[in-house]
């Protein structure tokens, strides 16, 4: 699964250490979602989404071997 | 939801209780220490066949400790975290039941006493390794990402 969290981050101009805080997860939860090591449970997703004000699909695409 | 962690505040004591375990059980059972005053007087309870606790008593240490460790809470406990937790538990059990499958086919007569000692601990170990392993690997990431 990608996502546009970095991309969503930086148009917010944001750091993973702000958005960790106001998500309530620590830095690395963040990096590794970013980079696609971690997949977020659905509640995080949406706190995510409704954080940065987008579908949970603008953030989260499935790829085709998912 | 329940998490069965132990609060951050007891991760340091637990490393100083583990510590001292490792230390009296490494003494006690390759040198033989042993503290008197953990001697029994009635030696001759059917449950005792051992007359001194000392040993008991590291290896409790040695638990206590490790689980204070490996089970207290970090300052952001969060599903990341639990994720590498359910991970290192998974790791820990497989690799303890494989090096004691090694060892129940290439290890016998005494040699086999110090497998059963050792196994005792050894999945608390792996796992407790493996979890600050992944912990440290990540916090050396996010310092390169500074």
């Amino acid at each position: 699964m990608k996502n546009k969290i970095r991309v969503h981050r930086a148009m917010k101009e944001i750091s993973q250490t702000v958005l960790a805080d106001q998500l309530g997860v620590s830095r690395q939860t963040i990096y590794s979602i970013e980079k696609g090591k971690f997949v977020p449970s659905t509640m995080l997703a949406l706190k995510m989404a409704s954080y940065f004000e987008v579908a949970v699909e603008d953030l989260f695409q499935l790829e085709e071997e998912d | 939801m329940r998490n069965f962690l132990f609060p951050h505040s007891l991760r340091r004591p637990g490393l100083i209780i583990t510590i001292l375990g490792l230390i009296l059980g490494v003494a006690t059972v390759h040198f033989d220490f042993e503290f008197a005053w953990l001697g029994l007087d009635h030696a001759h309870d059917i449950f005792t066949s051992n007359q001194n606790l000392t040993d008991e008593v590291a290896a409790l240490l040695f638990i206590i400790g490790m689980c204070l460790v490996g089970f207290s809470r970090e300052k952001i406990e969060d599903e990341y975290s639990r994720s590498i937790r359910l991970e290192s538990l998974k790791f820990a059990l497989l690799t303890h039941y494989l090096v004691l499958s090694l060892c129940i086919l290439f290890v016998y007569d005494d040699g086999f006493w110090y497998v059963m000692i050792y196994s005792m601990f050894l999945p608390l170990i792996l796992y407790v390794a493996r979890y600050f392993i992944v912990k440290w690997q990540m916090t050396q990431r996010l310092s390169h990402e500074e």
